[in-house]
């Protein structure tokens, strides 16, 4: 995932004490929750749902974070629900751990890391007021909120 | 137009690291049959403590030949290699007989004094050899605690009481009953006898009698019904079935087990 940092749309100066911190909670909701519930893909996702509805009604800056974690979590949400699901025909079904399986669950540890690293260092930097924008989802995220 | 481009190029990327690390024999790497083998001795032999320390071992050479002339031709004649298999008698009233992992089969002296004759006994290990040959004990640890108490080797104690209640599927059981026929047949052993013995559990499902092995499984009138259904099949109209060992040294055997 590629990080450009700006501050076009939103300078540190203009963002409150009170922004920074939900906008920076909205990436630590779906931390927290992914550490957890590990096994289940869900509860990350649901965290990151609630604290969004929770914050629909706030500031654009929390309301923009808040939509970019939600949809990073989706993106998430997809892979990891495969995974789960294949794990547990493998359990239930007695099928073979095969070199897909395994290619897989590595590709998905990745993508993982890559979130979880992701989500710290944006977290970090929303704390400090500084805009993320992380690749293809900060556009997804622009759109949304144009509307 | 650019966020289709955008997610075109990461569905591209990641499809390609997907190829990339399909290109790798992670099964190799990771020594995964490897690792299934050592896992299933090392569960095999931990169980079995458990069970010896419980019970008490019958180590008999005059019980252990008859037990033999029962067992040994039952994987011979199917080519099933007879060096990984090991048959444990112990101590115990229940009627009882069970497959730990790593081909280990496990029966009671309560269950040699239930059946009547050595073709009943070579139907129930034929039942558990077709447990062990299919890997169902595993397949049943994997689908009943998951991998992760497998891999930490912890909660042996509930292990120990899944392995010895036997509570297996009705699927798998079914397919140990058709595996055994199939043994018992290649065996020269009337495979009836299985049916026979389902029949025996079912006078007997209802006394007072502790038939484990059976009340873990599915109605042995269900099972006797598509055994006998299967053994119809057979094509074995000019086949003569022998008995594994003779009456009287069944009752020999019966009676050596009861004085221990």
């Amino acid at each position: 995932m590629e990080h450009l940092e700006r501050t076009i749309n939103f300078s540190p100066k203009e963002i409150t004490e009170n922004e920074r911190e939900y906008a920076s909670n909205s990436y630590l909701m779906s931390l927290f929750a992914l550490f957890v519930g590990l096994p289940l893909p869900i509860f990350n996702l649901l965290a990151t749902i609630i604290f969004y509805l929770g914050n629909r009604k706030s500031t654009r800056f929390v309301k923009w974070h808040c939509t970019q974690a939600l949809i990073s979590q989706f993106f998430v949400f997809f892979f990891n629900t495969a995974a789960f699901w294949w794990t547990i025909s493998i359990i239930l079904q007695h099928k073979e751990i095969s070199n897909p399986y395994i290619a897989y669950i590595i590709l998905i540890l990745i993508i993982n890391l890559v979130e979880i690293v992701s989500t710290i260092y944006t977290a970090v930097q929303t704390r400090k007021g500084i805009h993320v924008r992380w690749y293809l989802f900060s556009d997804i995220t622009d759109n949304i909120l144009k509307k | 137009m650019k966020i289709l481009g955008k997610f075109l190029l990461l569905a591209v990327g990641i499809a390609a690291l997907f190829m990339l690390l399909l290109q790798v024999n992670w099964v190799g790497i990771f020594e995964i049959k490897q690792n299934q083998e050592r896992l299933e001795k090392k569960l095999g032999k931990l169980v079995l403590d458990q069970v010896v320390s419980k019970y008490e071992k019958i180590e008999d050479d005059a019980i252990d030949n008859t037990l033999d002339s029962i067992f040994i031709p039952l994987l011979k004649e199917n080519n099933i290699s007879v060096k990984n298999y090991e048959l444990f008698l112990i101590k115990n009233e229940e009627v009882n007989a069970f497959a730990l992992p790593d081909d280990k089969i496990i029966i009671t002296t309560g269950l040699i004094n239930f059946l009547d004759s050595a073709d009943y006994l070579a139907a129930i290990l034929a039942h558990e050899i077709a447990h062990c040959e299919e890997n169902h004990v595993m397949k049943s640890l994997v689908t009943n605690f998951g991998l992760d108490l497998l891999l930490s080797g912890s909660g042996t104690g509930e292990v120990t009481n899944f392995i010895t209640g036997q509570a297996f599927s009705r699927k798998l059981e079914k397919e140990a009953d058709e595996k055994a026929i199939d043994y018992l047949d290649e065996a020269s052993i009337d495979p009836v006898s299985l049916a026979h013995v389902m029949e025996l559990f079912d006078a007997y499902l209802t006394s007072d009698t502790d038939v484990t092995w059976i009340s873990s499984h599915p109605a042995p009138a269900d099972r006797s019904k598509y055994i006998s259904q299967k053994v119809e099949k057979l094509d074995s109209d000019d086949k003569k079935y022998i008995t594994p060992v003779t009456m009287k040294t069944w009752n020999d055997l019966k009676e050596k087990i009861e004085l221990k």
